[in-house]
């Protein structure tokens, strides 16, 4: 199957293409380190996050947004599904009360509290964009530049064809490139 | 080549991982709003104890910025010119040569 006719597969919502984002989607993401875990944490199966993504792409018409351009279908799917994860935590500010730590169990025993330090997450998935952003830098400065400029800086496509003297679609196209790069990087320093 | 009208844009570069703190820097380069290549980029040097930079040169992108009491400056043109270089070092007298690179802070 092409790319174009996987796109147009799953757009379609039918069997045919939603078994192939449960191989190259669902299925590496619960897998992946991170999000195995917290999918473990907050009770989620890969049940819940197929249908939840069904819901998205079919449901709310969000398939229609992908851009088709060479980009990587499963990739940015998976960005999705990473997202349903990490909002599914119930306590996001990583706030809890005294009186829920003074709580028992079943056994009588005072239940745990809470290990989990949200500060430590956000700051390992931090210092991954910098390790996988260093790696971008050193392979090749523009993309660097080019994803720095629209994510970090919120420029516009327009605006840095202009500033670097590129055309708008030199820029999307080393920004898709970036990004790509970016999750290959992410993937590569995720291994034990 | 012209930056946008309405925003200032900053980018951050550091020196990779050394051993003595000293020898660590960080400069902060400054885009200021609608830059065009003669325009003045403005750079800021600091320390690895926060301190500015008193003199130096940085290699950046192929061009050299003198850096005095913490500062220097650099056309916007040069910048972009440089834009496929790695190359970004700092150079201090009494200090080693340390390299450095785009960080996404």
């Amino acid at each position: 199957m092409t790319p174009d006719e996987t796109y147009e597969a799953v757009k379609a919502g039918g069997d045919a293409g939603w078994k192939l984002v449960w191989e190259n989607v669902i299925v590496p993401e619960v897998k992946s380190l991170r999000s195995a875990e917290l999918a473990r944490k907050y009770c989620i199966t890969d049940g819940d996050l197929m249908g939840m993504l069904y819901e998205d792409m079919i449901g709310n018409r969000k398939i229609e947004q992908f851009r088709n351009d060479g980009g990587s279908l499963w990739g940015w799917m998976r960005q999705y599904v990473r997202g349903y994860v990490t909002r599914a935590n119930p306590n996001p500010h990583g706030e809890f009360s005294l009186e829920g730590t003074a709580e028992q169990n079943e056994h009588g025993e005072p239940m745990a509290i809470p290990t989990d330090d949200h500060g430590v997450v956000r700051n390992e998935v931090w210092l991954m964009t910098y390790r996988c952003f260093k790696d971008l830098w050193n392979d090749d400065p523009r993309k660097a530049y080019v994803l720095f400029l629209k994510t970090r800086m919120h420029l516009s496509s327009a605006e840095v064809a202009e500033m670097l003297d590129l055309t708008e679609a030199n820029v999307d196209q080393i920004f898709s490139r970036s990004v790509k790069q970016m999750r290959e990087n992410w993937v590569k320093h995720e291994k034990p | 080549m012209k930056s946008p009208e309405n925003k200032t844009l900053s980018f951050l570069f550091r020196a990779i991982p050394v051993q003595h703190v000293p020898d660590f820097w960080e400069v902060r380069a400054t885009v200021h709003p609608g830059s065009v290549a003669d325009t003045p980029m403005t750079f800021a040097a600091t320390d690895g104890t926060n301190q500015p930079v008193k003199s130096g040169t940085f290699e950046f992108m192929g061009a050299r910025v003198k850096i005095v009491d913490g500062k220097g400056e650099l056309p916007f043109g040069e910048f972009v010119k440089g834009i496929h270089e790695t190359g970004v070092w700092m150079m201090r007298p009494g200090h080693p040569p340390v390299p450095g690179g785009l960080t996404f802070g």
